[in-house]
């Protein structure tokens, strides 16, 4: 039987089971990821992504399966964004974080619990990741972002994630992407108030140096979550060429307060 | 002159959510920011005058609307 075949005789409408795909990759001598692309291809939908349909058609999870994806950060919004853009179907994330997990991190960073302590947040996502999604291409780097020495990589992806938390270096990043037009999404948060925006600088947001009221206020796990959905949000819609933010969002949880500026 | 002052997040703490207030001429959005001692708090992030960003140097203008936030960069 030839793979299409194979592909029609096993869906169930429309959707393809996870042990029907392992068993035409086996069959067939390809990869998982080769073979959902070969099915979405022929209107066949993994079975992972029925409750993404209506919202997304069948080409528009094609297009976030071969869509690429740099998250820089990989703590409470690096781990939250790295989540979310895996089990919507993003198929290729490069993950960058020097840090390991510390106790500290319990209280909100999706790749900290107690086994994970001490080990790299980037490669610790990574294998999580990897247990979500068997088609997903994961590059975990254990080492901070660096212009200079990764500047080549964030040339070739779709979408850069701002998930630092460091403000001098987030301004540095969105100026250096916005000025070679390259889709940047940054966020941040402080006790109960978020910010996210769209392919903007951020020296109105940063006018000094130095960190912001997180450093009074600490970080708390549904803000973060909260701004990382944001976050996914408009990576999805750059991704599948939709409208997107196009100004700042500022959003205090504590009386339900948004702003755009 | 009446100036209108927006605080937003945290900054509203023991101080106010919108006051309008008399300022004499010449006053900037740096004087308003030292007055109400809002860096004590935290460090300002965004100001804006009605709805445009804007320097501290900014010198006011009657029945301008200053919205003051602070700045926000964890992760």
């Amino acid at each position: 039987m030839e793979l299409l075949d194979f592909l029609h005789v096993n869906q169930e409408e429309g959707f393809l089971p996870l042990t029907m795909t392992l068993k035409a990759a086996k069959e067939y001598g390809m990869s998982f990821r080769d073979v959902e692309i070969v099915a979405m291809n022929e209107g066949i939908m993994p079975l992972r992504y029925k409750r993404n349909v209506q919202s997304l058609c069948v080409q528009e999870q094609l297009t976030l399966l071969q869509s690429n994806v740099l998250i820089v950060g990989c703590g409470g919004l690096g781990g939250f964004v790295a989540e979310l853009l895996t089990r919507i179907g993003v198929g290729n994330i490069s993950l960058f974080d020097g840090d390991v997990f510390e106790e500290h991190n319990l209280n909100r960073q999706i790749g900290a619990t107690v086994p994970t302590l001490g080990k790299n947040k980037a490669q610790v996502l990574a294998e999580r990741l990897m247990q979500i999604n068997p088609s997903l291409h994961v590059s975990a780097y254990p080492e901070f972002f660096s212009l200079e020495r990764h500047s080549t990589l964030l040339e070739t992806v779709h979408v850069t994630v701002d998930a630092l938390d460091d403000p001098t270096f987030k301004k540095v990043l969105a100026r250096w992407t916005y000025e070679r037009h390259m889709p940047f999404v940054h966020a941040a948060i402080a006790g109960m108030t978020l910010e996210c925006s769209t392919n903007r600088c951020l020296e109105e947001l940063y006018p000094t140096e130095g960190k912001g009221a997180e450093t009074l206020l600490g970080n708390l796990s549904f803000t973060v979550a909260c701004a990382a959905a944001l976050q996914s949000a408009e990576v999805v819609k750059l991704l599948l060429h939709r409208p997107h933010l196009d100004q700042t969002l500022f959003m205090d949880l504590k009386e339900y307060e948004t702003v755009l500026f | 002159m009446r100036i209108v002052v927006k605080l937003f997040a945290h900054y509203r703490e023991g101080r106010f959510k919108v006051q309008e207030g008399d300022f004499p001429l010449g006053t900037t959005a740096a004087k308003i920011i030292a007055s109400l001692e809002l860096e004590k708090t935290s460090p300002l992030g965004v100001l804006m005058v009605n709805g445009r960003h804007v320097s501290p140097e900014y010198v006011l203008r009657e029945a301008d609307e200053i919205a003051l936030f602070p700045k926000i960069g964890g992760g």
